[in-house]
């Protein structure tokens, strides 16, 4: 276990000597540049279409869940740089595989899920003060259009709960803030606060804290780890959590 | 200085954020395992005389007799809220109608998805005339990823007239033949123990509900490590009363396997198990203690004492609820309440399981 760890740490250290300049995406206004594509173990497949434009899909999922996201970069008024994020998802698919019997069965059974589609979109804004510290405040909306009978219940699971509230609600409003920089040569912090309101049943708020650590070891290779905290107004009344965050992020 | 300071706050966090469901009830300690309940409005209960009436009930997550998706020919997984409190409603009238001064419950919910989030026990106690309460969680997660299921906790409870003392919860042995990943999601058995002290004496108070489905002789380890708590006391001079939901025929029962609720015999999922082989299982205690069915009546005719049943449509057909002490019941008073001629009302829609009463001698 000693040696694997000690072979982990070593390679590790091997590309971060090879560090280039950062290029990976993050919660700012900032897009991929035009042909680079980035990809995580969890994270979505990101693609640089344009300097201004970036496009990502999520490649596991996809077929159980259709999704498509697109950040455009707008422009920059004074010191602050401006961009928008539109995402639509199909969740009707996955919706119906996981309301089933056994392991997996995140929802009964007997669920109607009717067809969904899913949009989302959030104007970002942000300002960089230095190498150490940027910071992004954000507005989004999640909508949600369902066509026929329904009969659903929420998965009321933190992270997930605010994220598919909409799909039973319809609308679900947020907004954010998110700081950033370096810390240590090629290591970088990033806390990013979101609060989601609840629009109808159990009005409340939910608020998350992500607050991680990213390694750019290279322009090849990243880690992600740090925790998300999140609480707020649940169905069964106030809660809150600390979850694991980690990733392996490879850019090409 | 400052950045290893950040690096280790956020490992520390990332840590302690690795229990992501939070399932593992035992990281509490025993003591602060078992959660203390009060009723709104305290009832001022009547002068205790010699005696005071002692209770066990599995209640079935006040699930009533709806067909759930556990048993073979049902669907149901969530309940709604009116439901919920149509059945609490009906267990209370029983409950008030038996009147006992401790009452031990089972399949108690507390927050869970498929009872509506209704807070049973405190309902319970808000309800009837008992006012004080120790739950102790057998199945907690913040999501069973597993047939809709959801948010749940479940457990054990002891409610009483009377302020109740020193509460614990003890870990019972897990199912060693589930993969870690079943066990991490799945039921973690346990004793849930307290102190009340009744016109001078004190009592220890103890319920259980052990493994349903171990072929593995989980339940009998169980059962032993129960043993062992009771032992414990009796070697201090100290006086317990245990009851609960053992999941366990006593000796000498007529029918040991082929139950007629096996709704769906054919499905070894939903067939009900044989008690072939673990017909000496609850010996080790009726041979230590008194009980409140005494093995001679039992002996005598087995079906009085019946006190489970899944199919709705049928009658009890087989005893899985005790209580025990090493004190002094009242003889013949242990009864199993069965329906209005046992019992005075019908317990069948209620429960899967039917209620066990007994007169205990405080002296």
């Amino acid at each position: 276990m000693k040696k694997i760890f000690l072979i982990i740490i070593l390679s590790l250290t091997l590309f971060s000597t090879k560090a280039q300049q950062v290029n990976w995406s993050d919660n700012t206004t900032n897009v991929l540049k035009q042909g680079r594509k980035e990809v995580g173990i969890f994270s979505p497949l990101v693609f640089g279409l344009k300097d201004t434009m970036q496009i990502s899909v999520n490649p596991v999922w996809f077929f159980a869940i259709p999704n498509i996201e697109i950040k455009k970069y707008w422009k920059k008024i004074g010191s602050i740089n401006i961009a928008t994020k539109h995402n639509l998802t199909y969740p009707t698919l996955l919706y119906k595989l996981i309301s089933r019997r056994g392991t997996g069965g995140i929802l009964p059974e007997p669920s109607v899920i009717p067809q969904m589609l899913k949009l989302n979109n959030a104007v970002i804004l942000s300002k960089k003060f230095n190498d150490y510290f940027n910071i992004t405040a954000k507005i989004g909306i999640d909508m949600t259009f369902a066509f026929g009978s329904s009969d659903f219940p929420d998965i009321e699971f933190p992270v997930v709960y605010p994220r598919t509230y909409s799909l039973n609600n319809f609308l679900t409003p947020y907004s954010g803030l998110n700081f950033t920089g370096k810390i240590y040569k090629n290591i970088y912090y990033d806390n990013n606060i979101n609060l989601f309101f609840m629009t109808t049943n159990n009005k409340g708020i939910v608020t998350e804290d992500e607050l991680k650590l990213q390694w750019y070891l290279s322009d090849k290779f990243a880690v992600k780890g740090g925790t998300i905290y999140t609480y707020g107004n649940f169905p069964f009344g106030k809660e809150s959590k600390f979850l694991p965050v980690i990733d392996l992020l490879f850019g090409f | 200085m400052q950045k290893y300071n950040f690096l280790f706050l956020l490992i520390l966090i990332f840590i302690t954020s690795c229990d992501p469901f939070d399932n593992v009830i035992e990281k509490k300690s025993n003591q602060d395992a078992a959660i203390y309940y009060v009723a709104n409005n305290i009832k001022t209960p009547e002068n205790i005389g010699d005696t005071i009436k002692i209770a066990t009930w599995n209640i079935k997550f006040g699930g009533g007799r709806i067909d759930f998706f556990f048993d073979c020919y049902g669907d149901r997984v969530l309940m709604k809220k009116s439901e919920v409190i149509n059945n609490l409603t009906a267990l209370v009238k029983k409950i008030n109608q038996m009147n006992p001064d401790v009452l031990y419950m089972q399949e108690v919910d507390i927050d869970s998805k498929r009872s509506a989030y209704v807070d049973q026990l405190q309902w319970l106690l808000d309800n009837t005339n008992l006012n004080y309460g120790y739950y102790g969680s057998q199945w907690k997660s913040d999501y069973v990823p597993s047939d809709g299921i959801g948010k749940m906790n479940s457990g054990s409870a002891i409610l009483c007239k009377f302020p109740l003392t020193n509460g614990e919860r003890i870990p019972l042995p897990l199912i060693d033949e589930q993969s870690g990943i079943v066990q991490y999601f799945y039921l973690r058995r346990n004793i849930l123990k307290a102190k009340t002290t009744i016109n001078g004496k004190d009592l220890y108070l103890i319920t259980t509900h052990t493994s349903a489905y171990s072929t593995d002789g989980t339940r009998l380890k169980q059962l032993k490590q129960i043993k062992d708590e009771t032992e414990k006391l009796n070697s201090e001079g100290k006086t317990f009363i245990l009851g609960g939901d053992f999941n366990t025929i006593p000796p000498n029962s007529h029918i040991y396997e082929n139950f007629d609720d096996s709704a769906c015999a054919n499905d070894p999922d939903f067939a009900a198990q044989s008690f072939k082989d673990q017909l000496d299982y609850m010996k080790i205690f009726s041979d230590c203690y008194e009980q409140a069915i005494s093995q001679d009546r039992y002996d005598y005719d087995n079906s009085k004492f019946y006190s489970f049943t899944s199919d709705k449509n049928g009658f009890w057909n087989r005893k899985l609820d005790y209580i025990f002490t090493n004190g002094d019941f009242v003889d013949s008073t242990g009864m199993v309440h069965q329906d209005v001629s046992t019992g005075g009302m019908e317990t069948m829609p209620l429960s899967d399981h039917a209620p066990l009463s007994v007169e205990f001698i405080l002296k």
